[in-house]
C-alpha cells in the first residue's frame, strides 16, 4: 500500500496514521468526525491542533472491524463543493490531478477511487458532499435518510440537514459497513429508533420498478454528462424498470432555500469556536468580544467568513422572517413535492452533478453564487433528507461521471436493489486510477 | 447588507478589503436568493427537521473523558478574556 505517495499526490489525508497493520478491510474517516487517537481538524486552521477526547459513535461502531488509515480532507466545516477551501492542503482528483475531486468530502472519495485495498470511507453529507464527489471519484456514495445513522460525534455544519454516509468502489462493502453503523444511538436524539434491515441482503430483480426521471434535472446540465446519464437510465429499462418522466417544479427554489438554512445554522454552531475550550488561541488581550474577535477572524478562512456573516444576516432582527423562516416554508413545500413524486414512484434517477469535474483554474474563476449553484441538484433530495446514491455511470473524456438515484425515507433498500444490479452490468466501477 | 454590523455581531473581525468584498458579492448572492419571492407560503408550517422528530430524552449522566489540552487551562478552569 503506498499511501505516503497517493498523500503527496493527493492531499487526501490531513491526517495518516503512521504505522498501519494489515487487514481484510480498511477505513478512512473525514476530519469532522472525532477520533480519540487521531486529530479532528473538521479541515480548519481554527482546530489544528485538536484531539477529541472521545469517539464519535460511527467511529465506536466500526472499530474492531477493519483498520483505520486516517483522517480524510475537506472544505474546512463542509463548506465547499470543490475542496477548494481545504486549510490543509487542496486535495486533487486521481483521475486528473488538474481537477477537482469534489467536495466537501473530496479525501473520502479520492482513498475510496485511488486505492486499490479494498476500503469504505466514512463521510458526511449536508447539502450535496457525499454525492458529488463520488461522482467526480468514480466511486459509490450512500447519503443515508437522516436521522439513520448517529451524528453524535460529527462536527456539526448544519443539524437539520447533516447525515454520515459511507463511499467506496464496491457497492456491497457500503452495504456490510452500513450494518455496522445505522441505527439508534441515545445520545443522538434525531437518530432513529425503528429497526433497520440487513442491507447486504438487498438486492434482486428491478423488473416492474417505477423509476421517475424529473425533467428540472436536465436543464442546466452539460451534453456529456446528459448522455451518460441517459444510457444509464437506459440500461436501467433494459432490465425491466418502468421508466417515467416526473416533474419537480420547485427544484429552482432549493437552492436558496437550502443556503439560508444552512448558514443559519452553521453561523450558529461555530460560534463555538471562540479560542476558548479547543482549538486555536491567542494572548488573552482586551475584553472577550474583542479577544473572540480576533481568534475567530484569524482562525477561520474566507468561505467560512462568508458563510457566518451570510448565516449570522439571515437569522438578524428585521430579516429572520424574510430569510430564514421563509426558506424553511419553502423546505416544506419541497419536501412535500418529493414525496408526492414517491406516491407515484419508487425511485428518482437524475445526474448527480451538472458538470464534468472542473479544473482548478476554472473554479478560481467562479463567483461564490456560481459555485453554490453547482449544487443545484444535490441539495433538494438533502432538504427533503431522503437518501441518495451516486453511481458511477461512465467516463466522458476521461473523467467521470455519476448518475444519481433517489428514494423515499428509509428506502435505502431500493438504493441497494438498483445499485447492484448496475453494478452487475457494468464495469465503470471496477476502474482505478492509474498514479 | 451592513457587512460591518452583521460581522459585530457574529464576533467575526473582518479586514476592510473582506469587508468590500463580501458586501460585493454576499449581494448578489442575495439578490439570487430574492427568487423565493415568488412564492406564496402563507399558512405553510416551518420544516424544521425532514420529517416529524419528537423530543426524546435520555438520563442526565456525568462520564469522563480525557483532557483537551489548552493553554489558558488551569486545573479544572479554564482563563477567559477580561469580562468588564
Amino acid at each position: 500500500m503506498k499511501l505516503k505517495k497517493l498523500n503527496e499526490k493527493t492531499n487526501a489525508f490531513i491526517t495518516l496514521k503512521e504505522e498501519i497493520e494489515e487487514a481484510e478491510l480498511y477505513f478512512s474517516i473525514k476530519d469532522n468526525i472525532c477520533t480519540k487517537d487521531m486529530r479532528t481538524t473538521a479541515g480548519s486552521k481554527m482546530l489544528y491542533n485538536y484531539h477529541p477526547p472521545f469517539d464519535a459513535t460511527v467511529v465506536e461502531r466500526i472499530r474492531g472491524k477493519g483498520e483505520i488509515l486516517g483522517k480524510t480532507s475537506m472544505d474546512s466545516w463542509g463548506f465547499g463543493t470543490f475542496g477548494t477551501n481545504c486549510d490543509f492542503g487542496i486535495p486533487r482528483n486521481p483521475w486528473d490531478l488538474g481537477r477537482s475531486p469534489g467536495g466537501s468530502s473530496s479525501g473520502a472519495a479520492i482513498v475510496a477511487s485511488a486505492l486499490k485495498e479494498r476500503n469504505v470511507a466514512l463521510a458526511e453529507s449536508t447539502g450535496g458532499s457525499i454525492s458529488c464527489p463520488a461522482s467526480f471519484c468514480n466511486v459509490f456514495g450512500l447519503t443515508p435518510t437522516y436521522g439513520l445513522v448517529s451524528r453524535w460525534g460529527l462536527i456539526s455544519y448544519a443539524d437539520s440537514l447533516d447525515k454520515i454516509g459511507l463511499m467506496a468502489r464496491d457497492l456491497k462493502d457500503i452495504a456490510l459497513v452500513m450494518n455496522y453503523i445505522a441505527g439508534g444511538d441515545e445520545r443522538d436524539p434525531t437518530s432513529y429508533q425503528g429497526r433497520v434491515p440487513d442491507y447486504t441482503k438487498c438486492f434482486g430483480e428491478i423488473k416492474g420498478l417505477k423509476v421517475g426521471v424529473p425533467r428540472e434535472y436536465f436543464e442546466h446540465v452539460e451534453e456529456e454528462v446528459k448522455e451518460k446519464v441517459m444510457d444509464g437510465i437506459s440500461l436501467l429499462d433494459s432490465l425491466g424498470a418502468e421508466i417515467r418522466e416526473v416533474s419537480l417544479k420547485l427544484t429552482k427554489y432549493a437552492l436558496a432555500s437550502y443556503y439560508l438554512i444552512a448558514l443559519s445554522e452553521a453561523s450558529t454552531n461555530l460560534a463555538r469556536f471562540c479560542g476558548l475550550r479547543y482549538g486555536l488561541s491567542a494572548e488573552m488581550e482586551g475584553e472577550f468580544n474583542e479577544y473572540f474577535s480576533k481568534v475567530r477572524g484569524s482562525g477561520f478562512n474566507q468561505e467560512s467568513k462568508r458563510r457566518i456573516i451570510l448565516g449570522t444576516f439571515a437569522r438578524m432582527a428585521g430579516y429572520r422572517g424574510r430569510y430564514y423562516l421563509k426558506a424553511l416554508k419553502v423546505r416544506r413545500l419541497i419536501i412535500n413535492e418529493f414525496k408526492e413524486v414517491f406516491s407515484k414512484c419508487d425511485l428518482i434517477a437524475a445526474p448527480t452533478m451538472p458538470i464534468l469535474p472542473p479544473k482548478f483554474e476554472e473554479i478560481e474563476e467562479l463567483k461564490p453564487i456560481q459555485v453554490y449553484a453547482m449544487d443545484q441538484l444535490t441539495v433538494g433530495p438533502n432538504l427533503a433528507g431522503i437518501p441518495m446514491l451516486s453511481v458511477p455511470i461512465g467516463f466522458s473524456r476521461g473523467l467521470p461521471v455519476g448518475l444519481h438515484l433517489m428514494a423515499d425515507h428509509f428506502r435505502e433498500d431500493l438504493l441497494f436493489r438498483v445499485g447492484r444490479a448496475i453494478q452487475e452490468h457494468t464495469n465503470y466501477w471496477r476502474k482505478v486510477p492509474e498514479l | 447588507m451592513d457587512v460591518e454590523r452583521v460581522a459585530r455581531v457574529a464576533r467575526l473581525e473582518l479586514s476592510e478589503e473582506e469587508k468590500e468584498l463580501f458586501s460585493r458579492q454576499l449581494k448578489e448572492v442575495l439578490k439570487a436568493f430574492e427568487v423565493l419571492d415568488e412564492l406564496d407560503v402563507e399558512g405553510v408550517e416551518p420544516a424544521m427537521h425532514p420529517y416529524e422528530i419528537r423530543n426524546r430524552f435520555r438520563k442526565d449522566e456525568v462520564k469522563k473523558w480525557g483532557e483537551i489540552k489548552m493553554p489558558n487551562k488551569e486545573g479544572e478552569f479554564y482563563k477567559g478574556p477580561r469580562v468588564v
